[in-house]
């Protein structure tokens, strides 16, 4: 009978804490809603919403009202097709915008001129296997930023597919061969993976106003914040000596180039304001990323 | 006593033949017959394609001819006129009739001009059509496509698509879920809100010219 108490007491002990968790999750979600104006534009209206259920009713614990709700993009468009006709496209806050197109600038001369010749030079001296075997680990090395991040957005069995994905490359791979790339998954992960930056869109936070980084590219004020959180889950942050860890990190993000450089040709090559669209696309993408 | 058993066993083969057939019927149901807008996108996208697949593309003398009759097939699935009105947003209605049509020109140029000099860089890319949404009046369809690429990775490439003068016609496509109508749209929006159509419209043609430049 003691040892039957002890059961007892040691469920509802557990329910308690999963109770304090909950409590504790919803109420940093609406911190960080209720201070924070998204700026997101719904790419169609907003879609009808359904009876309210049975189950959930107005007291449940419910997201802020400005945080992303996540439905497949599919449910997104059904309504209507968007017309564009007579609203001015809606876009994001750029009051930066003269200090931004500086670093603009100043990064087509470095991408154009400094690292796409670079790259060149280097893709003449490296087999293709071999970079393509760098880019592999560099994304491996990063497992624990999608990892966490997929935890942190409460898509546990994303977080289950990457860890799986891992621990198959690990042992299968040896880092450097993306086995797992074809194999079926529970549920579909997108390949560019979690960051700080979607974690903290999917918890309702808005871009804030639009950056250009030097040498990094576009971002936003919540994505450069995302960018500093990130650091804390990239492994190479914990190497010592830094100066070991700073070289390898910069050299695996120069390999990854081979997509970046092209993509960026392209989006000058066909833009008659280039800033604009560089700025267009970053913030389209990432509003895709932040839903999907 | 022999009949018996063959008309036994026969019943029984007739029986599970017909079991078979029912399955098949389940697992493979009738093919639904694509929208006349698939169809019409399937259509060009298959003769584009083969355009780029036959030997007068890879020879240098006779690409010029080909790559005339790309522009031609992209010209009656896209509609550029379309593309431009979207584009120039709400301002399009304060452009006289000339600047439209220069404006129009100009855009269909830089388009054209861009993307088949992407053409030349294909190689052997798959597309699947994987659905189709439409709007409740049927006037609006987004037909959406993945492309496989040389290296495995897949892209989401939608086209936007309107009945017009009875054809279904593109007025625009969306990579990666981005819009391209959207993106040159706050691109123009920009430029005129602190200059005339004018200087839009130079810009649009020098861009052109210059990508003109760098496919040749």
């Amino acid at each position: 009978m003691p040892g039957k108490r002890v059961i007892f007491a040691g469920a509802a002990f557990a329910a308690l804490r999963r109770m304090l968790a909950c409590a504790v999750l919803c109420l940093l979600m609406a911190a960080t809603g209720a201070h924070a104006k998204p700026t997101y534009t719904r790419l169609s209206p907003e879609p009808a919403r359904q009876q309210p259920s049975s189950l959930y009713d107005a007291e449940s614990p419910a997201l802020p009202a400005g945080a992303v709700s996540v439905s497949s993009p599919d449910a997104e468009y059904s309504d209507s097709l968007d017309d564009y006709d007579e609203t001015p496209v809606e876009s994001i806050a750029d009051p930066l915008e003269p200090w931004n197109r500086f670093w603009f600038a100043f990064n087509d001369v470095f991408y154009l001129y400094v690292a796409d010749p670079v790259y060149s030079f280097y893709e003449t001296i490296t087999p293709v296997q071999f970079r393509r075997g760098m880019s592999n680990l560099y994304k491996h090395v990063l497992f624990p930023t999608r990892f966490v991040n997929n935890i942190l957005q409460l898509r546990l069995k994303e977080a289950g597919v990457e860890f799986g994905r891992f621990i198959i490359n690990t042992f299968v791979g040896f880092g450097v061969v993306d086995v797992a790339k074809h194999k079926k998954t529970l549920v579909p992960v997108d390949p560019s993976g979690e960051d700080f930056g979607q974690t903290l869109g999917r918890w309702g936070l808005g871009h804030g106003c639009y950056l250009v980084l030097p040498f990094l590219g576009p971002s936003s004020l919540r994505d450069g914040i995302g960018r500093v959180g990130d650091c804390f889950t990239d492994p190479m942050f914990y190497v010592y000596p830094w100066e070991l860890a700073t070289a390898s990190e910069l050299w695996l993000r120069f390999n990854t180039l081979d997509v970046l450089l092209p993509t960026y040709k392209s989006l000058k090559d066909a833009a008659v304001d280039p800033y604009i669209a560089t700025r267009e696309a970053y913030t389209a993408y990432r509003r895709q990323q932040v839903i999907r | 006593m022999l009949t018996a058993r063959y008309g036994r066993r026969a019943s029984c083969l007739l029986l599970s033949l017909a079991a078979l057939l029912c399955c098949l019927t389940v697992c493979f149901p009738r093919p639904v017959a694509a929208s006349p807008a698939r169809d019409t996108l399937e259509k060009y996208v298959t003769a584009i394609l083969d355009c780029i697949k036959a030997p007068a593309y890879a020879n240098a003398a006779t690409r010029p001819a080909q790559r005339e009759k790309i522009a031609g097939l992209v010209r009656q699935v896209f509609d550029f006129q379309e593309f431009a009105i979207r584009t120039a947003g709400p301002r399009w209605k304060t452009f006289t009739p000339d600047q439209q049509k220069r404006f129009t020109d100009a855009f269909a140029d830089l388009l054209l001009t861009t993307y088949i000099s992407k053409v030349d860089g294909y190689n052997g890319e798959q597309i699947a059509y994987t659905g189709e949404v439409a709007n409740k009046e049927q006037t609006r369809v987004e037909e959406r496509t993945i492309i496989t690429l040389g290296d495995g990775k897949k892209v989401p490439v939608a086209y936007r698509m309107m009945l017009k003068d009875g054809a279904w016609r593109c007025y625009d496509v969306l990579i990666e879920n981005v819009s391209l109508v959207k993106n040159y749209r706050t691109q123009f929006q920009d430029i005129l809100s602190n200059a005339a159509p004018d200087e839009l419209i130079s810009r649009v043609q020098a861009k052109a010219k210059e990508a003109a430049a760098n496919a040749r």
